[in-house]
């Protein structure tokens, strides 16, 4: 091989050590797959045992790990040991797949039943444009709610690092209650409340709620950015006499900017999903949204066939944005990535 | 001897339990070259950074022009466009170009319109030597050229007194003249300057006075050329003794 030519010397790294990981990932992958096609025979030739259906699910579960265990391991070293725990993983999911529908078609489950409660092209060709016009509302939903998520949140996030305790400490105060309050919560709290209280409570109540919401993270992913634009920069612009806001303004805020699109794409991404929380306040055939409808639709239909399009709807929306994210962060320099992810870490927020 | 353009009076910081300035008491006359030398964690950047309260002083006072800028009601943004600074990291806008960096303060502080801004800019970037990378952003030049960006954009606000904080430590060897040229022709024409430095040859021929400072005080001060090569100080001589 080629990097025997190589002389590492004490960079070589360790290859005993992932290559025994790879080995054993292999090995038990195989294993799984071998045992589950085993068991598809025994069932075959005669009455199926609950033995093996628990062998073969047992044991694919068991190469998947292990083999994703050595694919972690084997990081950049050994071109061989990567390809052994690959082929592993591969065996791996192969045997778990095998064993978990094996161990379904023994319990009576009719695949072709099963199969049409999801995909039902009748139930699918009736419901669609309802569908769409669900998607249609689940966007705007979380555009206007995000749109004003970033309005609010960058103004708490400049309390957030106001130096002064007065504006610091409510700022921090509003962020923690609502990062320790569940979402659903907060939406029947603004949208039933005030109804026990005599006030028509619109649907905006509840998208209130998810703009409350939004926000605490959205200043909390402004807070990070502005604290990761180095001191210097403050520095700078202050000793050429200007004042703190237009320092902030011009240089600090559109340098943070940068660093917070990926996570603000994320944290759109969490509201384009929360949006799916409105299903409990009720909502009509023009203002449901995507999971609302898809229950609405399945009732009728007996068919989980809206849930599938309610799911590819929301891929649909989400998948574009998530590899957006991937290619942002690329761009962003390693320096900044890590300086920036090490002030979110800090404060323990969601991915 | 004409009224100083600095003064410093009884000045003392503290961060926290860390005593950093112990009581400095310094002038600068105007047009006067100050060299600031000692070793690192003496106090030397704590010292520059009070003279554009870009640190507040713990106690003692600072006068800029004979006027107080540790009081209260002195609005320090106006101390500010006196004082020039230059930095260490640079420290330049990275979002903005060479002409950007420049030209920012003079829009957004001095409220000049765009065109004027611009010619402004454009002047002191030829000064500098970097009329062709006007349009380059920060991170398309090199150290020495960032530098020289940041001491024009200092320049620009027409400041009375220039403060150099280590300006070239950052810079690779071959930059570190480039940088310095531009320092010396500015001594030459008239600016008022505190340099800090560690360039002993650059601070023997520019330098008026230096001054030797020591875990928060000023140990030792004379003429560059006599406190470099006869330092009566033990501490100073220990001093001298590392670095050249």
């Amino acid at each position: 091989m080629a990097t025997e030519a190589l002389d590492l010397g004490p960079f070589a790294p360790e290859q005993g050590a992932t290559s025994r990981w790879a080995a054993t990932g292999a090995a038990f992958g195989a294993a799984a797959a071998a045992l589950a096609g085993i068991a598809v025979i025994i069932d075959a030739l005669g009455p199926g045992t609950l033995r093996t259906r628990s062998y073969s699910a047992a044991l694919g579960a068991a190469g998947l790990l292990v083999s994703l265990g050595a694919l972690y391991h084997v990081s950049a070293f050994g071109l061989r040991g990567r390809r052994l725990a690959v082929w592993g993983a591969i065996l791996g999911v192969a045997g778990a797949l095998v064993g978990i529908v094996h161990g379904a078609v023994q319990s009576g489950v009719e695949l072709k039943e099963f199969g049409v409660a999801y995909f039902d092209r009748g139930v699918l060709s009736a419901i669609w444009w309802d569908m769409l016009k669900a998607g249609a509302n689940t966007i705007k939903y979380a555009v206007v709610s995000q749109t004003l998520a970033i309005v609010l949140g960058l103004f708490v996030s400049m309390l957030l690092i106001s130096k002064r305790r007065r504006f610091r400490i409510p700022a921090t105060v509003y962020v923690d209650v609502i990062r320790g309050l569940p979402l659903m919560m907060l939406i029947m709290l603004m949208y039933f409340g005030p109804t026990f209280a005599g006030i028509d409570a619109t649907f905006n109540f509840a998208i209130a709620a998810l703009v409350i919401n939004s926000s605490a993270y959205v200043a909390e992913i402004f807070r990070a950015g502005i604290q990761a634009v180095d001191k210097g920069q403050m520095d700078a612009a202050r000793s050429l006499g200007m004042p703190y806001g237009t320092a902030m303004a011009h240089v600090v805020i559109p340098q943070a900017f940068r660093k917070v699109i990926p996570p603000l794409t994320n944290e759109f991404i969490a509201l384009i999903k929360d949006t799916s929380l409105l299903i409990i306040i009720g909502s009509t055939v023009a203002t449901r949204e995507l999971l609302a409808a898809a229950r609405q639709l399945s009732a009728p239909t007996f068919s989980a066939t809206p849930f599938m399009a309610a799911a590819i709807a929301y891929l649909v929306i989400t998948l574009p944005l998530i590899r957006v994210v991937a290619r942002l962060e690329r761009r962003l320099s390693g320096a900044e990535r890590i300086a920036f992810r090490t002030v979110l870490a800090s404060e323990g927020r969601p991915g | 001897m004409p009224d100083p353009m600095i003064r410093l009076e009884g000045l003392h910081k503290r961060f926290g339990s860390l005593h950093v300035l112990r009581g400095i008491d310094l002038s600068i006359a105007p047009k006067e070259v100050l060299v600031v030398i000692g070793p690192s964690g003496c106090g030397k950047s704590t010292l520059l950074k009070c003279i554009n309260r870009l640190e507040e002083p713990t106690e003692g006072r600072v006068f800029v022009e004979g006027v107080d800028i540790t009081d209260p009601r002195v609005d320090v943004n106006k101390v500010r466009r006196q004082v020039g600074t230059v930095f260490q990291q640079f420290n330049l806008f990275p979002h903005k170009t060479a002409l950007g960096n420049v030209t920012l303060a003079l829009e957004k502080v001095l409220r000049l319109p765009a065109e004027q801004a611009r010619e402004i800019g454009v002047r002191e970037l030829g000064h500098v030597g970097l009329a062709d990378r006007i349009d380059h952003y920060p991170s398309q030049l090199s150290g020495g050229q960032q530098q020289r960006v940041a001491i024009a954009r200092a320049l620009a606000m027409s400041p009375k007194v220039m403060l150099f904080d280590e300006v070239t430590s950052a810079l690779d060897p071959e930059l570190v003249k480039e940088v310095l040229d531009v320092m010396k022709r500015l001594a030459s024409e008239g600016m008022t300057m505190a340099v800090v430095t560690h360039e002993m040859g650059f601070a023997r021929e520019v330098g008026d006075r230096m001054i030797f400072m020591d875990e928060g005080r000023i140990v030792e001060e004379g003429h560059p050329a006599t406190l470099l090569s006869n330092p009566q100080h033990a501490r100073t001589q220990a001093f001298m003794g590392k670095i050249l």
